[in-house]
């Protein structure tokens, strides 16, 4: 793996890795705590038609993976905020419409298209200098977001009725953390691909949430994991031959396996 | 059944002292008929106990109070002003166990989010928000446990943090929903004590089905089952809980002797 590092693809899959896992432990964390991990998955498969769009009208896919998480994040978060309506029938339709949107554009558009293959499964060994610098300028957002408004975030994701009768815009904070779930996930969908953005934004968090006794520590743990899987996984990948997007999940999932198993073994020698 | 108020200044006019006032209200949940002209004024220094049976309306009065939901007819102030403007008066305590204690988050943490508000939006937490949150938590005796994970604590314990986080509001009233429905009985006796303490400097109303625990603390009891039998006295008539229990009530609740005020005889069933 080591000369590996040689190769510029090679380190801005390192450079990627680092980028998504920052977005991937804060977003994460706030996913698995409010419980919207099938949220996040439906705008992951629903950013699909932004990419779909972009192959057909020729521009960058990751802009319109952007611009399709962010319209179908906020559909969802209307959806979550409506009492009267099916919500998870809802959100199943939404991920599905944004998948075949993509589909059809993509039937649409001639040529070979094997590209696409990397925002279904994901390829960190191909992404572009650009879209680093896509991913730098989200995770810079992402971190000023969450600095400005957590105390807020943290109050709605922990008892929103509570935070309605103190007065805070609960409604506009939501719809906030819906956009930057968005963000997050249009970014991360390059390294592990739509299908498996969800498990990287669950797995990482539900690992730290084991650890640590407030929200900040289990974003920044949850980053740490997250790094840490990708590096194993792209070093499995690249040494086994594997596709890495696969390959970083089941580490995850591995590793999460284990902490289930010892966990109760370091409690019984805790004093 | 006297008609006279705890509150000394019960006198028409004394505005000041007057919390919340609740008028002709009504309530439906689609064709249901959930709560029906209710009228209530509570008073500073009131601690009002509200019980009545499970889908007796007390969750619907509450969040009606609160502003969550919005009555068919009547009207509600909270210190003169609607509920959406007033509730910031008001600190709710909800029941335990609604909120995941899986949650990870610090004790301190819950109790700052006593001091949210529009406010405080893009800002950070001042020095005096801290010495709030230290001061209402040693109120509860929590004071040593600031730093711990809420997951850590008893269930006791928890309610204590709401309690204290509520309080981190300055309130005028604290609303108590359901306070000991997840509690054994020796640490439901100590949260009632601890609310007897806290009702020195501040009015409190607490709704609950367990009419022995309730009774035991509170100054005044009204009993809701859809309408609100309430007059400003301890005293619980065998008429109200037949209204609003039914006639089976004497054998299911051990009623403590001095709220039954019409019956001498021992109610409690083995």
């Amino acid at each position: 793996m080591i000369e590996a590092l040689q190769y510029e693809f090679f380190r801005n899959a390192l450079i990627a890795g680092f980028l998504v896992s920052i977005a991937g432990g804060i977003i994460g964390s706030l996913v698995v705590v409010n419980r919207i991990v099938f949220v996040a998955g439906g705008i992951a498969h629903a950013a699909y038609g932004g990419v779909g769009m972009g192959f057909f009208f020729g521009f960058n896919p990751v802009l319109g993976a952007l611009g399709f998480s962010i319209v179908s994040a906020l559909l969802m978060g209307a959806v979550q905020r409506n009492q009267n309506l099916r919500r998870d029938t809802a959100i199943g339709m939404l991920w599905a419409i944004g998948m075949a949107i993509g589909i059809i554009f993509t039937d649409l558009t001639p040529g070979y298209k094997a590209e696409l293959e990397t925002y279904l499964f994901g390829s960190i060994l191909a992404v572009s200098t650009t879209n680093l610098w896509i991913m730098f300028a989200i995770d810079l957002l992402i971190l000023i977001l969450i600095y400005l408004f957590y105390k807020e975030i943290l109050a709605i994701s922990f008892d929103e009725t509570f935070a309605i009768i103190r007065n805070l815009p609960v409604n506009p904070i939501y719809f906030l953390l819906m956009g930057i779930i968005a963000l997050a996930v249009a970014m991360m969908m390059q390294v592990v691909g739509l299908i498996l953005v969800i498990a990287l934004l669950a797995i990482p968090a539900a690992l730290s949430a084991q650890f640590v006794k407030d929200l900040k520590a289990m974003m920044a743990l949850g980053t740490i994991f997250s790094f840490l899987f990708i590096i194993v996984g792209l070093g499995l990948s690249y040494t086994l031959n594997l596709t890495s997007g696969a390959t970083i999940i089941l580490v995850s999932a591995i590793a999460y396996l284990m902490t289930l198993i010892f966990k109760p073994v370091f409690k019984f020698f805790k004093p | 059944m006297s008609e006279n108020h705890t509150n000394g200044n019960y006198a028409v006019g004394n505005v000041s002292s007057e919390i919340i006032r609740i008028n002709n209200l009504w309530v439906r949940y689609e064709q249901e008929l959930v709560l029906q002209n209710i009228n209530l004024s509570v008073y500073q220094g009131d601690y009002i106990g509200i019980i009545g049976p499970n889908g007796g309306g007390k969750t619907t009065l509450f969040k009606v109070i609160l502003g969550l939901i919005s009555p068919q007819q009547g009207e509600i102030q909270i210190l003169g002003q609607p509920v959406t403007k007033g509730r910031r008066y008001i600190g709710y305590v909800p029941q335990i166990m609604q909120f995941d204690t899986a949650f990870p988050i610090t004790v301190a943490d819950v109790v700052r989010m006593g001091r949210l508000g529009k406010p405080t939006l893009l800002k950070r937490y001042s020095k005096r928000d801290e010495q709030v949150v230290q001061r209402v938590l040693d109120q509860v005796g929590l004071g040593k446990w600031r730093d711990r994970a809420l997951s850590e604590l008893s269930g006791g314990q928890r309610q204590r943090v709401y309690i204290a986080r509520a309080l981190a509001t300055e309130p005028e009233i604290l609303l108590l929903d359901e306070p000991t429905a997840n509690l054994d009985q020796d640490v439901s006796a100590t949260l009632y004590e601890l609310l007897h303490q806290l009702n020195q400097f501040v009015t409190i109303l607490l709704i609950s089905h367990d009419i022995g625990a309730i009774s035991s603390s509170v100054k005044t009891v009204g009993c809701l089952n859809r309408t609100l039998h309430y007059h400003g006295s301890d005293q619980v008539t065998s008429e109200m809980l037949e209204q609003t229990y039914g006639r089976t009530v004497q054998q299911l609740v051990h009623v403590p002797q001095r709220f039954l005020a019409q019956h001498q005889q021992d109610n409690h069933h083995d």
